[in-house]
């Protein structure tokens, strides 16, 4: 599991997850993982195309990055899930939440609705 | 049918994950399939870890055992903690302020979306036994 972080300007970050996030991973990220959307003050765009699997454990981490991004002011949209990624999200009823789009151009479109 | 001994610890955890996922697509199942039996047996056995009461210590391994037929996964998994029936609680609530969205207990909602618990009962002094039913994507 390991994630990249591409600047997308003044008001937004890219964060491109690959691997699978589940318990025995997520403690490689979480940290960092974190600490990059806090550090940034940006809103946060989560390419989720690698991501191949995600847990509960996952999911607490995607929450507690958004709620980093949230008191900041910013949203959180993820975009590209594989169809077990989104079948999770759907089954947690977490749209709302981590609204997850198609395509990156969605997402961004998302972050200034 | 596959039967493994998985220690009541996170890092034992990927190993039998990986085992049960081989065994699947060996036996042919769906990716989405296995991807789903492999997500339960997390939950579930991330739960022991976490929050399983045991009167032995270390805790005995539990045992798993998995076998795909008629295009669906029968997991059986049993243990050593508590008496804990993980066929109660709510069903997810959609959210919409992630202030009150949960730091924690998301697992066990999750198995019971994504798997039919078809029994828990003791069948042993001291043992939990769970029998699941996985099927394809719905």
């Amino acid at each position: 599991m390991r994630f990249d972080v591409v600047d997308l300007g003044p008001s937004a970050l890219k964060l491109v997850l690959v691997g699978r996030l589940d318990a025995t991973t997520v403690g490689m990220v979480e940290t960092p993982f974190t600490a990059t959307v806090a550090a940034s003050g940006k809103s946060a765009v989560l390419d989720m195309t690698g991501l191949e699997f995600l847990s509960s454990l996952g999911i607490r981490l995607l929450l507690s990055a958004t709620r980093v991004v949230s008191r900041r002011g910013g949203k959180v949209v993820l975009f590209g899930a594989q169809p077990m990624v989104a079948e999770v999200l759907e089954a947690m009823a977490l749209g709302d939440l981590l609204p997850a789009v198609g395509t990156e151009a969605e997402a961004m479109a998302h972050l200034v609705a | 049918m596959l039967r493994v001994d998985v220690p009541i610890d996170l890092a034992a955890l990927a190993d039998a994950q990986d085992s049960i996922e081989t065994y699947l697509e060996t036996e042919g199942a769906p990716t989405a399939l296995a991807l789903r039996v492999r997500l339960v047996v997390e939950e579930l056995l991330v739960n022991l870890v976490m929050h399983g009461r045991f009167a032995a210590q270390p805790p005995p391994a539990a045992r798993v055992a998995v076998a795909f037929e008629a295009g669906r996964a029968r997991l059986t998994i049993e243990d050593a903690a508590a008496p804990f029936d993980p066929r109660g609680g709510k069903a997810p609530v959609a959210l919409r302020d992630i202030e009150a969205a949960p730091t924690g207990g998301l697992g066990l909602p999750l198995v019971r979306r994504m798997a039919e618990i078809l029994d828990y009962g003791r069948t042993e002094p001291g043992w939990n036994r769970t029998e699941l039913l996985i099927t394809g994507v719905s």
